[in-house]
This record gives structure tokens, sequence and C-alpha cells, in this order.
């Protein structure tokens, strides 16, 4: 199956960790996964943040796409873990995925 | 067409409305004949204590009494791994609810989650 | 043609769910779906009319152009009823909805129940907020 995850809250917080800990579960099930960060989820992208297993995610197969508007905002874009997409239009693409490719989907 | 929803309550009972709403929108759900699934994540397993008194105390609606309305209809499992770090187990909680491992889990995502809605 | 229902269970401005919702309808209309905003929790705010924002896009100028593009909006009764929104007893015959003044044109309570059957008739569910 293609699960979609969607986060919009920042990464220490009691929804970003159980919704990482689906994104793997499903991820390890075997099943596709896609992970779309907004709002305050895309403190998620940071490359150096300690907690970050995002890359344990891309070397498994994950998808991850980060909002550009919401890195800028923030001031995160020159520090988004590589590998990490960053579409031009991210709602437009979400909408697309969920709608034409989803099984699943999970927000938090 | 959705047949199937999962309702994730990832929230603690009485300190802010989401537990609450979820279940009241579980028993809408099975009113409307629509699969139903609870799942308690996180601080949400604090729904599933047993010897809760919401109207005794504060006079708000008791949410353990709402699984009594979802169950049989639905089963209301609460994920192991919150129970575990929590320091709870099977014993603490009102019995109709089932502790149920992460691998199982996600099998009712894949089964019954055909809308997942998080509270 | 392909259904979207959007469940937000947040406010507007307290965090920025509301305006993730908006975009999410904007795109789905514009590609052609029909689109559902079912309202729940503080949620119910959203649609209220006379918003005046100094800082922050105005939400109430936003549900005002995404509901001439399509945009179905509910909330639910329980909810409005306790922060207010409800100004009568029953519901509205014809409509099946409960009196407000308050919400901006297209925007209705009804009972919980739109929204399963709103879920029953849709492709996909996206939730929001709380």
């Amino acid at each position: 199956m293609r699960f979609i995850f969607l986060l919009t809250a920042s990464l220490k917080s009691a929804r970003a960790e159980a919704c990482l800990k689906y994104v793997f579960s499903a991820r390890m099930g075997g099943h596709q996964v896609a992970f779309y960060l907004a709002g305050d989820g895309v403190f998620c992208a940071i490359g150096k943040h300690p907690s970050s297993k995002l890359s344990d995610l891309l070397s498994n197969g994950g998808e991850i796409y980060a909002r550009k508007e919401d890195l800028e905002a923030r001031g995160l874009l020159s520090q988004v873990l590589a590998g990490v997409e960053i579409p031009s239009d991210f709602y437009d693409k979400l909408i697309e995925d969920v709608m034409e490719g989803a099984d699943r989907v999970m927000s938090f | 067409m959705v047949g199937s929803v999962v309702i994730l309550v990832t929230s603690a009972p009485y300190g802010r409305e989401n537990a609450y709403g979820g279940l009241y929108t579980a028993i809408a759900s099975l009113d409307s004949d629509l699969r139903t699934v609870v799942v308690l994540t996180g601080d949400g397993v604090y729904s599933a204590l047993r010897g809760q008194s919401g109207e005794k105390s504060l006079g708000y609606p008791t949410i353990g009494d709402l699984f009594h309305r979802i169950h049989p209809r639905a089963k209301i499992y609460a994920e192991s791994s919150s129970l575990n770090e929590r320091g709870l187990g099977k014993a603490d909680l009102i019995e109709i609810v089932e502790p149920i491992e992460d691998r199982e889990l996600l099998e009712v995502f894949v089964k019954y989650g055909e809308a997942i809605i998080t509270y | 043609m392909k259904s979207l229902t959007l469940y937000l269970l947040s406010g507007p401005y307290t965090s920025q769910c509301t305006d993730i919702a908006c975009e999410l309808a904007q795109r789905a209309l514009e590609k052609g779906y029909r689109v559902n905003l079912f309202l729940y929790i503080d949620g119910v705010h959203v649609p209220k009319k006379g918003q005046r924002t100094l800082k922050f896009p105005n939400v109430e100028n936003r549900l005002k152009k995404l509901v001439p593009k399509g945009l179905s909006i509910k909330a639910c009764v329980r909810c409005a009823s306790a922060r207010g929104y409800v100004e009568g007893e029953v519901p509205e015959l014809e409509t099946d909805t409960f009196p407000t003044t308050q919400y901006v044109e297209g925007a209705s309570i009804t009972e919980i129940y739109a929204f399963p059957a709103w879920i029953k008739e849709s492709d996909k569910l996206i939730s929001l907020g709380g």
C-alpha cells in the first residue's frame, strides 16, 4: 500500500513522535511511504537535528517532501536534510498524491 | 468510497476536548454504518483507565462511559508501547479495551484505515 | 468526480492548520475535485463573520472566495452550540441545519451525522488540527 503522512507539528511534540512511529512502522512493514512536512512539521527536515531519523527513512526508500514557504519563514532552507524534496507547489503535489496515489492518509 | 474509519486518539482525556470529540465521532460513525475502530495512542491511552469520575469530579462527561456505547460494535485498542511507557498494563484499563502491539496496529490501519482521523 | 473531505479541529489564527485546510481546499477545487470542509471542536469558529485581522491573512475572506468555487462547509452542532453560534432550538426543516446569523454564506451548522455521511461519499479524508 501507499501511505501518505502529513505532519504539521514540530519534531519533539507528542504528535510528531506518534507520526514518526507510524511512518517507520509502515515502511518497515513493506509499504510505500510518502512523508509530507508543512507548518511546524518542517522542523523535522533539519539535517543536523540529533533526533531526526529521516535520513534512515530516505535510505530505506521513503519519500520526504517539505514545504518551501514554511522552511523559508522559519529560516531553515539552508539546513534541509539532503534527499528531502522541496516541491514548487507543495499542496498541489500533496493533493495529487492523496487523491490519485494514496491508499492510506494519516495526518498529525 | 470510504467504508471504514480509524479514530486515533492521541490526547489525554479531560484536559482537552479531543478525546471526548474522537469517541463521540466514533459513535456517530457506527450509527452511520461505517466500520469503525478506535485506537488509543500516546496520552490517549489514559482515556481507557478504570475508575474515572469526570461527571462527579468536574461536571464533564465521563470519557470511559463512551467506550460502552462503542463496544461491542467496534474494537477499542490501546497501543502497548504507549501503555508501557506510562507504566500501565491491561489490568489498569476498562475491561473492553485491548492492548495492541505495533505490528498488529499496522494491520488495523491497512484493513480499516480508509479514513484515519487523529484527535 | 472524486471527493475530498477535510476535517478541521482547530480555530482560525491559533494554529496554521486553518490556512493549510484552505490551501488544500483551493488546490483540490482547482483540480476539479468536490471538496467538503467539516468543522469540529474549535474549528467551528472558522466561518464566523466579522473577522478583522491586522497582520495575518483573513480566514473569512479566504472562505468567501472558496465557497463560490464549490467548497461545502458544515459545522457540528454540539460544538457550535457550546460556543454560542446556534440561535434556535430546532433544525430548519428545509435544509436540516441549525439557525445562525454568525456564519459566512455557504457555511451551515448540522448534526454530527453529516460528517460520517460525507466520509462515506468521499474518496479521501484529511484531518487537521486538534
